[in-house]
């Protein structure tokens, strides 16, 4: 895991553009699309991340990014399966931050 | 019913494009769809509304980000906006008049049906700021961003569909002939 990494204040402007943005439309989208704003919001972090060479966590951000942008786009062809996509990913981040609690444990 | 038809073939034929190559779209094709546009239906023949052409990267770039409708990467919008001076003086009265909405769908279908006859992939947008859209093309305040068409050439890219697809719906399951019988 690579401390230092962080945003741009550039970067971070684009996402806050972006968040707030998705703020104000959430206001009359169909509910549904708040968590899709949410979830693309966090493809958008993982490209951020990717661009500042996350070293050994590569793998990990460019799986959640795949997964997400693959299944981002099922809010309008599969509702049932989106909202189960939308359920599973905190587990897998959550996997993530056990992985590296193990390893920093092993590391001590 | 035969749909051997090129209209209706262009219709059947047209989908969403969300992701583009980097091709640029050239004015000419852009001056071509704001043609398809003008061809348009208007409620009362009043057209209230202005076309803005969006074809500068930068400027497009900007507008992504405050448009999370918009997925992908297009090469040049063209928003849709209310002319709120030509509405005053043909007397719509825009808290109320849905018609005007009407007319930015029709105006909106023929550009997305122009650009699939013309090789171009289109997306039409709603979800995104206006307030920062407007403060991004610096529109003056009489005109009203109320759309945003993505235009580009399209990129290929695998559907992601899962168990249930939404499919096209049968039309005996949309269609209603007639008047409806007395309710017992």
């Amino acid at each position: 895991m690579t401390e230092h990494m962080i945003l741009t204040e550039t970067e971070a402007l684009q996402l806050l553009a972006y968040l707030t943005a998705s703020a104000e439309i959430s206001l009359v989208e169909p509910d549904l699309y708040g968590p899709f704003r949410l979830i693309d919001a966090c493809s958008k972090l993982a490209e951020r991340v990717l661009q500042h060479d996350p070293g050994d966590s590569r793998e990990f951000w460019e799986e959640i990014k795949a997964e997400i942008d693959l299944k981002k786009i099922w809010l309008m062809s599969d509702r049932v399966n989106f909202r189960e996509f939308i359920k599973q990913m905190p587990a897998k981040v959550a996997q993530e931050l056990v992985r590296r609690e193990v390893k920093d444990e092993v590391v001590k | 019913m035969s749909d051997q038809r090129p209209t209706f073939e262009i219709i059947q034929r047209r989908r969403v494009s969300r992701f583009f190559t980097d091709k640029p779209v050239t004015k000419d094709d852009l001056q071509h769809l704001i043609m398809a546009a003008r061809w348009a239906s208007s409620a009362g023949n009043r057209r209230i509304h202005k076309f803005v052409i969006v074809d500068q990267q930068k400027s497009v770039n900007l507008i992504r980000l405050v448009s999370p409708g918009i997925l992908g990467n297009p090469k040049a919008l063209i928003v849709i906006c209310t002319d709120k001076i030509k509405a005053a003086m043909e007397g719509v009265k825009l808290d109320m008049d849905t018609t005007t909405w009407i007319d930015v769908g029709t105006a909106s279908q023929n550009m997305m049906l122009a650009a699939h006859e013309m090789g171009l992939g289109s997306c039409p947008t709603t979800s995104f700021s206006k307030s920062a859209v407007r403060v991004i093309l610096n529109l003056p305040d009489y005109l009203e961003p109320e759309y945003i068409l993505q235009v580009g050439h399209p990129k290929e890219q695998p559907r992601s569909i899962g168990k249930g697809e939404v499919a096209k719906l049968p039309i005996e399951t949309i269609t209603y002939w007639g008047v409806f019988p007395e309710s017992d």
